[in-house]
């Protein structure tokens, strides 16, 4: 981090045109801006929205950014995608649906402890790959503790896994996590489809692998007594659909959602036009037959169930990174990015050099910090860096360049099972574990998790490898 | 008119390490809904009532506050919710009591009290010294309305 100040000091003019008060290099100024505001982040002392927003208003009254160009820094593509998801998730969970599923799993495997783990596990990924993993698991911890509960065993495997299987699982498509999110948004040459080619085959890889070890380290030794097991297996699973209509309506509103991403891109209609237009059509249908006060209020109580304070952060984010590549600061990251690839002369060596670079680094980064900030960060910084390799001659082409996103975006998802602050699930499901009596130790899990995430990087290493490389 | 005016003074209470057991009998014996928890020094801990008995019987995470907003799809036996409710039997009945009790000072107005029972789910609010945090009285619904209406009269 100083190093990054002291070079940003070292580069005196500044790339554009910026009146920064007291005339200070608005470089120097964005840099100590971005540095403080990621930091106090890091710190987690104060929530990560307030941090964010306060750091993006800095960059504008400071002079860095104009209002103007701040705007433009927000990636409304990221923003709409993210909220209009939230919402039909919302309407979506008050029909009881993901309990059902939960409860249904639960039984088919006849209640036996390591089947019920293997399917909610499978729940979970599937869950995460098609909502935001935050989300999946907001549903999934409170069942699974209830079912570990009547089962008298210990919740810890069960939340463990699902931590895991989250993060593997919201790799697979563009909408399934927000690193993710942000690449299919800001990367104007990936597409849903091109996720679901290039990086959904890696992760029913990854998730055999990861249950191997669960299961010889608890799997195995899961126990539970036949009146327990009958209480799960006395669950009434068809009335936990509280809301038979409003099911039919979300679940077709999803489907429709799910096919307009696949065709959208190619017709020229980003993941935000289709999620936000989902998401008012299902609030329409959800409103049906319901009178003016009642539309209103459950208007209003729906929008109240989006998690603002995650689209907060993001645009806050926005504003920070566009503060920092307007004062030029990127392209100096860039070309330290740039400099790691120094020496190699043909683009087949540089794409395999910056592939597996960001990979790795994206990987550690991701587990020690959120990997929302870093990811956000990279990607404009991985942007301009193409830019200076094609100024040098080393240009990658079209294909080159999204193995290396492929790259961040393995290493970002996977990387957020590196340690309980990986990423924002895990630290959802901790909180519901500690309310529940059965506290997630942060180092208890970091010695399961963590060499766990580098066999899944391992694994990442060698697709990427015999795929692109 | 003030809040001491109208509340019981000296209210019957249970001190927070008498078991969950014997505070179910002493509230089935006096049919109350709720009865205040105190510590050594009189000091007001919360409450404990009907409604927390009942959970006692469902597992914890059921409860709202496990994060499932129903869990009606449950189909537990009666032997079941009594064994959940036994194996809490002899716990102290501190760890159990509501801690967020709404709770009036003697010198609050009437008005206070009536808007603190109208708008509140509980039936009755202790009435707590805000310099000691002890308890020194009770009031419930009944008390108020049995007030407001001997003045109509």
């Amino acid at each position: 981090m100083l190093t990054l100040i002291s070079l940003l000091a070292q580069h005196g003019a500044p790339a554009a045109e910026a009146h920064v008060i007291g005339g200070a290099n608005p470089l120097v100024v964005a840099g100590i801006i971005f540095v403080i505001t990621y930091a106090v982040i890091m710190s987690e002392k104060f929530n990560r929205a307030v941090v964010a927003l306060l750091g993006g208003g800095l960059m504008i009254l400071s002079g860095v950014l104009s209002q103007h160009a701040a705007v433009q820094a927000i990636d409304w593509n990221t923003i709409g995608l993210l909220t209009g998801m939230m919402i039909i998730v919302a309407v979506m969970q008050r029909s009881g649906v993901f309990q059902y599923l939960a409860i249904w799993s639960a039984k088919k495997v006849n209640a036996r402890p390591w089947g019920i783990l293997v399917m909610l596990s499978i729940v979970t990924a599937i869950l995460s790959a098609l909502l935001d993993n935050v989300t999946t698991v907001l549903l999934i911890a409170p069942v699974t503790l209830l079912i570990t509960e009547e089962l008298e065993i210990a919740p810890y495997p069960f939340l463990f896994s699902e931590i895991i299987f989250s993060n593997i699982g919201g790799a697979a498509t563009l909408i399934g996590d927000p690193p993710n999110i942000l690449i299919g948004s800001m990367v104007e040459s990936v597409t849903f489809n091109d996720f679901l080619v290039h990086i959904a085959p890696i992760v029913p890889l990854v998730f055999i692998a990861t249950l191997l070890p669960i299961y010889i380290l608890w799997g195995r030794k899961l126990y539970a007594s036949d009146e327990a097991r009958q209480r799960v297996l006395d669950f009434r699973e068809s009335e936990a659909i509280t809301n038979p209509k409003l099911l039919i309506k979300s679940l077709a509103v999803l489907i429709l959602v799910l096919i307009g991403f696949v065709l959208g891109h190619p017709m020229g209609i980003e993941p935000a036009t289709v999620a936000m237009t989902g998401a008012a059509l299902l609030l329409l249908l959800d409103n049906f037959g319901k009178n003016a006060e009642e539309k209103s209020e459950n208007v209003h109580h729906t929008s109240g169930e989006v998690e603002w304070v995650t689209i907060f952060f993001f645009v806050g984010l926005f504003v920070i990174i566009g503060g920092l590549e307007h004062a030029g600061a990127l392209e100096i990251l860039a070309a330290q990015v740039v400099g790691l690839t120094d020496g190699i002369a043909d683009t087949a060596g540089v794409t395999k050099a910056l592939a597996l670079g960001v990979l790795w680094i994206s990987a550690i980064a991701s587990a020690i910090v959120d990997n929302i900030p870093f990811v956000a960060t990279m990607i404009p910084t991985l942007k301009e860096a193409f830019a200076q390799l094609a100024e040098n001659g080393v240009g990658l082409d079209a294909a080159q360049q999204q193995t290396v996103w492929w790259a961040l975006s393995l290493g970002a998802c996977f990387g957020g099972n590196g340690s309980l602050i990986g990423a924002s699930a895990n630290l959802i499901v901790a909180g519901f574990a500690e309310r529940a009596g059965h506290p997630i130790k942060f180092v208890t899990f970091l010695k399961t998790a963590f060499p766990l995430m580098i066999m899944s990087i391992i694994i990442a290493t060698g697709y990427l490898w015999l795929r692109y490389l | 008119m003030t809040c001491s005016t109208i509340m019981h003074a000296e209210p019957i209470t249970v001190t927070e390490n008498v078991t969950v057991g014997e505070t179910v009998k002493l509230l089935a014996e006096k049919r109350f809904r709720s009865i205040p928890i105190v510590n050594g020094d009189g000091k007001m801990l919360g409450q404990f009532g009907v409604s927390n008995i009942l959970k006692l019987a469902i597992p914890t995470s059921a409860s709202p506050e496990g994060g499932m907003s129903s869990a009606n799809f449950m189909n537990d036996s009666i032997e079941d919710l009594q064994r959940r409710l036994a194996d809490d039997w002899n716990k102290s009945v501190g760890d159990y009591c509501d801690n967020d009790t709404q709770t009036l000072a003697p010198e609050d107005s009437l008005t206070r009290t009536i808007m603190c029972i109208a708008s509140g789910n509980q039936d009755n609010i202790p009435v707590v010294d805000p310099d000691s945090d002890r308890l020194v009285g009770i009031i419930s619904y009944w008390d108020v309305l049995d007030h407001l209406l001997s003045e109509i009269k």
